[in-house]
């Protein structure tokens, strides 16, 4: 196996999954390490009750066989969402969640989809009523008392700041204080629920053995690097960190992200409008009644730093969308924010061919890769996903 | 502003026009040589150009000469994809702090097209001609400009930092 540069060995290692830092704190969640937390918010995270037809619960979507994801282009709720489910392993790391980075915190992520009318379809107060009702014990150990939600009049059975008008008029009715005591809830809900994602993280992948043989650096490292990729594998390797293909300028790292956006001139759905992301993604979070300088985060201001000096050039990154996590991506298409690219080859065909954006302006230049080139980039990305846990 | 813009105002101002009066500023002289400074030691070592030199940290002279910038980093050298704090240092150039400038901060990569991941912003006077900028962060390696504009009184110029990470 011909050496690698030393400036290759550094790439390599800072793609290795030993290179991942410890958890980062999240200071907006104050349970977010609390393993009674994370118990109650694992069982809301497979329980479909928590749902306008109880049919829907984040797992409907998030689905662990497949990486956290759901193997379609869009995600499909009580109706079909605009954008692609994304993965929830590594997501404690991201400063931004969503594609469009709308959401600052896990936390806050997890209340979107349970009050979107085409995902849960819910409404807070009925999620409240959820919890008295299947949670109350667990809710209580972690959190402390429920309201007295028996009132029906002062908490109907479903009311919220949503789009359906029973709930939307039943939350107009209600008095501040009440509307307060259920929004406490429903933010529970959410930070317990984030403290069982924190835990979600991809495992070592056969590019980690290799990664570590390659460190070892003697006899038996040597054979082990050649067991852990193929020579195609291996070829795509270098591909993935070499200058022609760029791949780590923006999936770098760990996690192969950089978890900020980038333009990269996926077309729209046909007959739609294309999408701004990133564009429209600042001023919703910089708005959003859940960020991390909102009264219902835990941090003190000062703690808000990725929100505090957010980068709010809604022109420049007008079409700019967060790279995903690489690891399992084999396991995590239809690709890109809307599911446009339906497999891996397909993908590095758009790399290659570097088509215009139709919002904003790409940042990639065409490639000079040959189609075995790209077979070998192929061959590589299906190294990243988890290896199987012996039984 | 584009780098090759500023260039042409840099020729423009210098072509004779009047200095107000009472007023210290450069001759038109200083495109070429700097002012006469109080003291050796505080000679720009870096001119403002249109691509400026890589890691170089102190005594960069801004686009029309009046001031002098060189920035620190916490950590000292500039990670990736971490936000971090600088203190910026500016100077006129003859060597006096800057005191309670305006100061505005952004970066570019030239060869991608685009800038920082977040806005960092100046949070803190410090006094002596030192500025504490947050919000500095780098979502990638290689060679970014890091534009710094001062505003102090009716003056404001650039200073351009280039940075290979």
């Amino acid at each position: 196996m011909p050496a690698f540069a030393p400036d290759e060995l550094e790439t390599i290692r800072s793609l290795w999954i030993g290179s991942l830092p410890a958890l980062p704190a999240d200071p907006s969640n104050r349970v977010a390490d609390d393993p009674d937390a994370a118990a109650l918010g694992e069982a809301i995270f497979f329980d479909r009750r928590f749902s306008a037809n109880g049919q829907v619960s984040c797992s409907s979507c998030h689905q662990p066989e497949l990486a956290f994801t759901d193997g379609l282009a869009r995600g499909q709720g009580i109706g079909e969402t605009p954008r692609s489910t994304m993965t929830v392993l590594g997501s404690a790391y991201s400063p931004w969640l969503f594609w469009d980075g709308r959401k600052d915190s896990l936390w806050a992520q997890a209340l979107g989809p349970l009050e979107n009318a085409d995902e849960h379809g819910g409404s807070r107060g009925m999620y409240a009523h959820r919890m008295g009702e299947h949670y109350r014990a667990e809710y209580e150990a972690v959190f402390g008392p429920l309201p007295d939600l028996a009132d029906e009049d002062r908490f109907p059975a479903t009311a919220g700041p949503v789009r359906d008008p029973i709930a939307s008029a039943n939350w107009q009715a209600m008095s501040p204080s009440d509307r307060d005591a259920i929004t406490t809830v429903y933010v529970n809900l959410g930070k317990a629920i984030a403290a069982f994602e924190r835990g979600l993280t991809p495992g070592p992948s056969r590019l980690d053995l290799f990664v570590e043989a390659l460190l070892a650096a003697d006899e038996s490292g040597d054979a082990g690097a050649a067991a852990a990729l193929t020579a195609d594998e291996l070829a795509g390797l270098r591909l993935f960190i070499g200058p022609v293909a760029g791949c780590t300028n923006c999936h770098s790292g760990p996690l192969l992200t950089n978890q900020s956006f980038h333009n990269t001139g996926v077309a729209p759905m046909p007959g739609r409008e294309p999408d701004l992301g990133r564009g429209a993604g600042i001023g919703l979070v910089q708005a959003d009644e859940f960020n991390c300088l909102s009264r219902w985060s835990d941090a003190d201001p000062g703690d808000c730093v990725a929100l505090r000096f957010v980068r709010d050039d809604a022109e420049a990154l007008a079409g700019a969308f967060k790279p995903p996590s690489l690891r399992n991506v084999a396991e995590t298409g239809p690709y890109m924010h809307a599911g446009q690219v339906a497999t891996l080859i397909d993908v590095l065909r758009h790399y290659r061919a570097a088509p215009q954006a139709a919002a904003g302006r790409s940042e990639l230049e065409p490639l000079d890769l040959t189609d075995v080139q790209l077979a070998q980039l192929e061959a590589f990305l299906r190294s990243l996903s988890d290896l199987p846990i012996d039984p | 502003m584009s780098r090759f813009g500023a260039a042409i105002l840099l020729v423009v101002i210098h072509a004779g026009c009047a200095t107000p009066a009472g007023e210290a500023s450069p001759s038109p002289a200083a495109i070429v040589d700097p002012t006469p400074l109080s003291s050796p030691s505080q000679i720009p070592t870096t001119r403002a150009e249109a691509t400026p030199a890589p890691n170089v940290q102190a005594g960069v002279l801004s686009e029309d000469g009046f001031f002098v910038g060189s920035w620190v980093s916490d950590p000292a050298t500039p990670p990736i994809n971490a936000v971090h704090t600088w203190v910026l240092h500016i100077e006129t150039a003859a060597g006096e702090p800057v005191e309670g400038a305006t100061v505005r901060l952004n970066g570019d990569m030239p060869a991608h097209g685009h800038g920082m991941p977040t806005q960092p912003q100046v949070t803190a006077d410090l006094g002596g001609g030192d500025y504490q900028v947050e919000g500095m962060a780098f979502q990638m390696g290689g060679y970014w400009i890091v534009d710094v504009t001062v505003a102090v009184g009716d003056r404001t110029d650039v200073i351009n930092f280039g940075l290979e990470l």
